[in-house]
């Protein structure tokens, strides 16, 4: 499977109103499938020193062939627990304690290890969810994906089609009097070019009337579509009679050519339908010299191998950047669709779930609090976490804002965003607290030559009392000028103005009166307080650098502190490892205020947490602005926060600065097609909500 | 795959079953009260609060190795500073006329071929032991966290130096570079001089530690926060990065104590360790090594006294280690 | 990968000029007088003295001295032994039967260790494991030489099923006691190293992922657990090999085994200091080549390392 199908959402609607006048399919409707997965009242619980934890109960939901089901929830909600029990791959001491786990109607709660093994990869796939620790960095990814094949005597030579995709094929009635089996053979890499030939002449044949052109255009469809182990004889015979070839030549060319793959063959044809260019190539390398994106297409790869009826996608792309993130699931979506695998999708992001499943079950706690067709549920939430969430979800809100803009409705816009955008002219007359010109930054790659350019002529403004963004994917740089900013990396070249001074320019001690006044908040919420120092300690650290009060007065200023990000005030004695990322973030934002500072610089300071904890800290951080008239240099890949935040944005893409302007704009009228991909991107950005 | 019509008839069946809705799938809200919402983010505020360090101290005072090594190290260290408390005999009196006599009342281990008291031999032979682990062991972290710190934090050409030097000093084998620099004072009278050489040879395993263990510690994001809250390097340091890197070193530091003293007991037993008129299990268990076939018990019990020192050293560096990193536990 | 060996080999140069510098100094250039100092309390001879300088260029300056010893043991000519026989001849001698000892007790700590790290790894938290770490913490405990003498006493004396010394030119069996003590405490570490890498890959991602492949538990085990697991054991095993030559000084001396470890033992004792330098030197040298070969050996078995 190649891109031939479109990943255009809007397609895909159309086609789903296509299918009502479909006959053979409504027929094939009539009578209630049989579920795929029964999950009834399951219960999981882990055995720790300190006693035994629940981690899910009473949670069902049931998948259906061919459907796409997600499970909703924030960390520790039991939402992968409850994934990983119906393939028995619960970690550590974790058992399934109660309620039944029903396959295609097997109970398969207490399955054998030898048991599981069989339903493994061949009936239920896992696409798991880190790339980066998911595949053995000694053998190579054709070595891996040949043990998906092998483990489950998946043959090398033809397709196993699901019972779902060949009842619709038997529904439509299937040329009657050929061999099923044997249209299902693969194309083998060997007879692949003389296959090419013979379609050539065949379709020159077909029509002789058309130029050279036509011609050429054809078999560059069909050499993107034929891929060797991947694409079958039926296939063929029905693309060659598609371009005019006679039924009976089309059928004789796929019977010459088309005669089965060799493991080879296969194993890139695999890597190729999960949208791994030049997989023949890359089968032969390792994961280390694969980028996450790439890693993960193998990840799905691998899952699919043994053509499972269920797959199980666990935040498949949760590590991915958001463009990366969206080709991948629509290669997914397309990849399943044609398999008729069932796939139970896994994810913090309600607005994703409700983008890619037609069902929704909305776990929290260890419990479903809430299930039902992904719209409905959306539209309507009735439980009150469901509600929570989907107040709080950033991809939702920005279009609630998009569409109460379209409407005119400032009222609606004001009471869905917590940000209140300063209004152009306001803006304008705001003074630049930071301006940044012309930076360049170079880095020196181990053992190479060339420098690398990670920053390239970006310039910008911060104005006082606003927030800008810098929104990028991975190796945008906007990491880098943050550093800059923060006088933490020398630039290459550019100037970094503070209050119209050059901060490369200062000496020790107008260094130490700008670091008073510019102060950070770092992504990782686990890595940027000192694991060693009480959260008393780490709010004090600034005030006892810089030599400001006594103890006493370091004391009220802490407690103070603490109040103003709304933590109790007995926080002070706790260490870190004791709180959860969201309050370590709260903390990291009370050490930054310590010094009363004009600019914070949060570097992807929200992008860790989940969806209802980013929301407070967003929230937060907006109402320290409006009281204190903060200015915000904010680093995220997140159109979505963005919309919640910024006032002005700055786009970068390897580097460069790709468009600048206020946040307004960029979201109505954006000017570069890197920021439209961007915009799509968003997940569940094209939901119908039904709020317009 | 990429079989066109069967691929959209899929998907279209999917999509057409999503119209309806079907068993099992009907739209379910649990009751409010069953899983009620808690505020976003909340503190437990009832929990005691607890350290890095109060942490480990905790999981390590449920440890039974922990405890057992623990009592172990404590006897040993009282044996070697008050060896009085258990034994009022002397060491270097012997007695031709006990020469090999079996245990008798007020001499449980008997004698040895010179007609000394094994016991008190053993009991006195602690502290020479001891001594020298302690002191290698203090040397090796004091000189080897010191160098691996700066090559770690430093980098750049500190580190290529120091790293090179450090490379030079893997290369000798701890005992063949000992025996080298040994073999040519043996006729000093010091305990200092075994001290001296386990730990020229010793600090390098240290080094290395410290170096990767600050590497590590100096990358983490609080580092990048404290200098951008004004702190200097120097302040850094000291005040985050050498305590965030101790762990791993005070594990090594605990295991090698153990492995020093083994080592002196080797250079002992070839007859270039510890000088002979320094009563030490080493060279006990040397000058009884004749007698294994005539009378065992002169080599069985500096022996087992040596061998049990090192075990509480070897459990206590497992049981620290479990603690501070609970990812490579041993039991 | 060919640019990774070159690497390594270049590496390799400045730490062997380096140890065999300092292995020298620490020798011929420590205070006092060198030829005293090789002679320990024995009463040397002017004629000697004389003799002993000239040989070691020691009235030439310090750096040039070295260079010399370095050129000479390049070309193996280390000089003599007090009773007249060229050192390499005594080496020539000695050096195979260490390396036979040395290679037996590499086969026997690498099978044994890695068995039953395997199995304490795999079995973790079971009386099993316990009984086998708990061995293992023994084995590291007790030295060599007092191993040596309890396995002398029983095997040797007390049973009488094995030889209770080698002589000359010793066969598999007369080294195979010897073998067993010498690769001791090698086998303990191998078995906790092993251990810990086995239990840790074990909840590692990919091997939930090869898990749900549908792979077999055997073949999950054998392809993923263990290879993994095992490369730092290999490369530690590779290391061994040097020390083991090095430290089989003590087992040598306990068997009554004519070997490196032997010669060197009672070179120290008769005080030759020539023939002392000689034989650390070549251990050295051992040492260092065995680690080449393990960084060469890791880079076979672990892919990020070949292109790093």
């Amino acid at each position: 499977m190649t891109d031939t199908t479109s990943h255009n959402p809007a397609d895909q609607h159309t086609r789903e109103h296509d299918s009502h006048g479909v006959q053979g399919v409504q027929g094939a409707q009539e009578q209630t499938p049989e579920p795929l997965l029964e999950v009834k009242d399951l219960q999981v619980q882990f055995t720790t020193s300190a006693g035994t934890v629940t981690a899910v109960r009473d949670s069902s939901f049931t998948v259906y062939p061919g459907q796409w089901v997600a499970i909703v929830g924030e960390s520790g909600s039991g939402k992968s627990t409850s994934a990983m029990s119906v393939i028995g791959l619960l970690p550590g001491t974790g058992r399934v304690t109660g309620g039944s786990i029903r396959l295609q109607g097997e109970d398969i709660t207490h399955a054998s290890a030898k048991q599981l093994e069989q339903i493994r990869g061949r009936r239920i796939g896992l696409v798991p969810q880190d790339p980066m620790s998911n595949l053995n960095p000694v053998w190579r990814i054709g070595t891996q994906v040949k043990e998906a094949i092998e483990a489950n005597g998946m043959s090398v030579k033809r397709e196993k089609r699901s019972a779902l995709v060949q009842g619709i094929a038997g529904a439509e009635g299937a040329p009657a009097g050929q061999d099923q089996a044997d249209d299902e053979l693969f194309l083998g890499s060997v007879q692949r070019p003389a296959l090419m030939d013979a379609a050539r002449a065949a379709v020159r044949a077909a029509n002789p009337d058309a130029t050279d052109a036509d011609i050429d255009h054809v078999m560059a469809g069909f050499d993107a579509e034929w891929d060797a182990g991947s694409i079958t004889r039926g296939a063929v015979v029905r693309d060659l009679a598609k371009h005019g070839v006679a039924q009976a030549d089309a059928r004789a060319i796929g019977d010459k050519y088309v005669l089965g793959a060799t493991m080879n063959d296969r194993i890139a044809g695999l890597l190729t339908e999960a949208g791994l260019p030049d997989a023949a190539v890359r089968a032969r390398q390792y994961p280390h010299e694969f980028s996450g994106g790439m890693r993960q297409r193998v990840l799905i790869a691998m899952g699919l191998a043994g053509r499972p009826d269920l797959l199980i996608a666990d935040e498949p792309t949760s590590a991915l950047d958001v463009t990366v993130q969206k080709r991948i699931l629509d290669h997914l979506h397309d990849l399943t669709d044609s398999l008729g695998t069932a796939v139970l999708f896994i994810t913090h992001d309600l607005g994703l779930a409700a983008e890619r499943a037609q069902h929704i079950v909305v776990m929290y706690k260890g419990q479903v609090v809430e299930s039902g067709p992904s719209l409905d549920v959306l539209q309507h939430p009735r439980h009150p976490y469901t509600k929570r969430l989907v107040a709080a979800a950033p991809s939702l809100a920005s279009q609630r804002i998009i569409s109460a803009h379209s409407r005119g409705d400032d009222a609606a816009a004001d009471a869905s965003m917590d940000h209140e955008a300063k209004d152009a002219s306001e803006l304008a007359q705001a003074r630049p607290v930071i301006e940044v010109k012309n930076l360049v930054k170079e880095f020196r790659l181990p053992r190479r030559k060339e420098m690398f350019r990670a920053v390239d002529d970006v310039s910008f403004t911060v104005r006082r009392g606003t927030t800008c963004a810098i929104v990028g994917e991975s190796g945008s740089g906007k990491s880098t000028v943050a550093n800059m900013v923060l006088h933490l990396l020398e630039p290459t070249s550019g100037t970094v103005l503070y209050e119209g001074r050059d901060i490369s320019g200062f000496d020790k001690k107008q260094l130490l009166e700008f670091r008073r006044h510019v102060q950070p908040v770092f992504q990782n919420p686990y890595g940027s307080l000192d694991p060693m120092y009480s959260i008393y300690r780490s709010i004090e650290e600034p005030l006892r650098i810089h030599h400001i009060g006594d103890r006493k007065s370091r004391l009220a200023r802490v407690k103070e502190l603490l109040d103003m990000v709304q933590l109790p005030q007995a926080t002070m004695s706790r260490y870190p490892n004791e709180l959860s990322g969201g309050q370590r973030q709260r903390i990291a934002i009370a050490r930054a205020m310590a010094l009363n500072p004009d600019v914070i610089v949060c570097d992807e300071a929200v992008s860790a947490l989940d969806v209802l904890v980013q929301d407070q800290v967003l929230r937060l951080l907006n109402d320290l602005q409006a009281e204190q008239g903060l200015s915000y240099l904010f680093i995220t890949h997140d159109l979505a926060v963005v919309r919640q935040i910024a006032d002005d944005v700055v786009v970068m893409q390897h580097g460069k600065l790709v468009e600048h302007a206020t946040t307004d704009e960029v979201f109505g009228n954006p000017k570069t097609a890197y920021t439209r991909a961007l915009l799509d991107a968003i997940p569940g950005g094209k939901l119908k909500l039904g709020l317009d | 795959m990429t079989d066109t019509t069967s691929s959209q008839s899929a998907s279209q069946s999917a999509k057409a079953q999503a119209l309806r809705t079907l068993p099992g799938q009907e739209r379910y809200v649990a009751p409010a009260d069953e899983t009620p919402l808690q505020a976003v983010d909340s503190i437990d505020e009832s929990a005691p609060a607890t350290s890095m360090w109060a942490e480990a101290w905790r999981t390590l005072r449920r440890n039974p190795l922990f405890i057992i090594a623990a009592v172990l190290i404590l006897l040993v260290l009282l044996v070697a500073l008050f060896p009085t408390l258990f034994t009022k005999g002397d060491p270097t009196y012997c007695d031709l006329e006990h020469s090999l006599d079996p245990s008798g009342p007020g001499h449980p281990f008997g004698y040895d071929l010179q007609g000394c008291d094994v016991y008190t031999r053993t009991v006195y032979g602690t502290r020479a032991s001891l001594s020298v682990g302690v002191l290698t062991t203090l040397l090796v972290v004091v000189a080897g966290g010191l160098i691996g710190a700066l090559a770690g934090y430093f980098g750049g050409w500190v580190d290529a130096l120091l790293s090179r030097i450090t490379d030079i000093f893997y290369a000798i084998p701890l005992l063949l570079g000992a025996i080298v620099v040994l073999q040519m004072f043996r006729t000093s009278e010091s305990i200092w001089k075994v001290v001296l050489v386990l730990a020229l040879f010793g600090w390098v395993s240290v080094a290395r530690i410290t170096r990767s263990s600050v590497m590590e510690a100096k990358n983490l994001e609080f580092n990048t926060a404290s200098r951008a809250l004004g702190a200097s390097r120097v302040r850094n340091l000291f005040r985050h990065v050498i305590p965030n890197s101790l762990a791993p070193v005070i594990v090594v530091a605990t295991t090698s104590l153990g492995t020093y003293i083994v080592s002196e007991a080797t250079l002992s037993f070839l007859g270039i360790g510890l000088p002979s008129t320094v009563v030490s299990w080493g060279g006990d268990i040397s000058a009884a090594q004749n007698l294994l076939r005539v009378d065992p018990a002169v080599l069985f019990w500096p022996s087992l006294a040596l061998a049990i020192t090192v075990l509480s050293f070897i459990m206590m560096g497992d049981a620290v280690r479990d603690a501070l990193d609970p990812k490579s536990r041993t039991l | 990968m060919g640019k990774y060996i070159a690497r390594r080999i270049l590496q390799m140069i400045p730490v062997v000029i380096g140890t065999t510098l300092l292995i020298y100094a620490l020798v011929f250039a420590l205070p006092g007088d060198p030829v005293t100092a090789m002679f320990g309390e024995k009463p040397v001879n002017d004629a000697v003295r004389e003799q002993i300088r000239q040989e070691y260029n020691l009235d030439k300056p310090f750096i040039v001295q070295y260079v010399l010893f370095l050129k000479n043991a390049l070309t193996l000519n280390f000089g003599m032994t007090f009773s007249g026989r060229p050192v390499i001849d005594v080496i020539g001698e000695a050096f195979p039967v260490t390396i036979r000892l040395a290679l037996m007790a590499f086969v026997f700590e690498g099978v044994f260790g890695i068995i039953f790290g395997i199995i304490a790894g795999l079995k973790k938290g079971t009386w099993g494991d316990s009984v086998i770490l708990i061995v293992s913490l023994l084995l590291i405990s007790v030295p060599t030489f007092v191993t040596g003498f309890v396995f002398q006493y029983l095997f040797g004396v007390k049973w009488g099923i094995l030889p209770v010394t080698a002589g000359r030119n010793p066969g598999f069996l007369d080294l195979l006691m010897p073998a067993c003590v010498l690769g001791s405490v090698s086998m303990a570490y191998i078995i906790r190293l092993t251990r810990t890498e086995v239990a840790s890959n074990k909840t590692a991602d990919y091997v939930r992922t090869a898990r749900a492949k549908g792979m077999s538990n055997r073949a999950v085990t054998m392809r993923h657990i263990l290879r993994n697991s095992l490369i730092p054991v290999v490369t530690y095993l590779g290391a061994d090999l040097g020390s083991l030559m090095g430290g089989a000084m003590i087992t040598e001396r306990i068997f009554n085994i004519q070997g490196v470890g032997n010669t060197l033992w009672q070179a120290i004792l008769r005080g030759e200091g020539t023939l002392v330098v000689s034989i650390v030197t070549l251990l050295v040298l051992v040492f260092v080549v065995c680690n080449l070969i393990v960084d060469l050996l890791y880079a076979v078995l672990d892919p990020r390392i070949r292109y790093a």
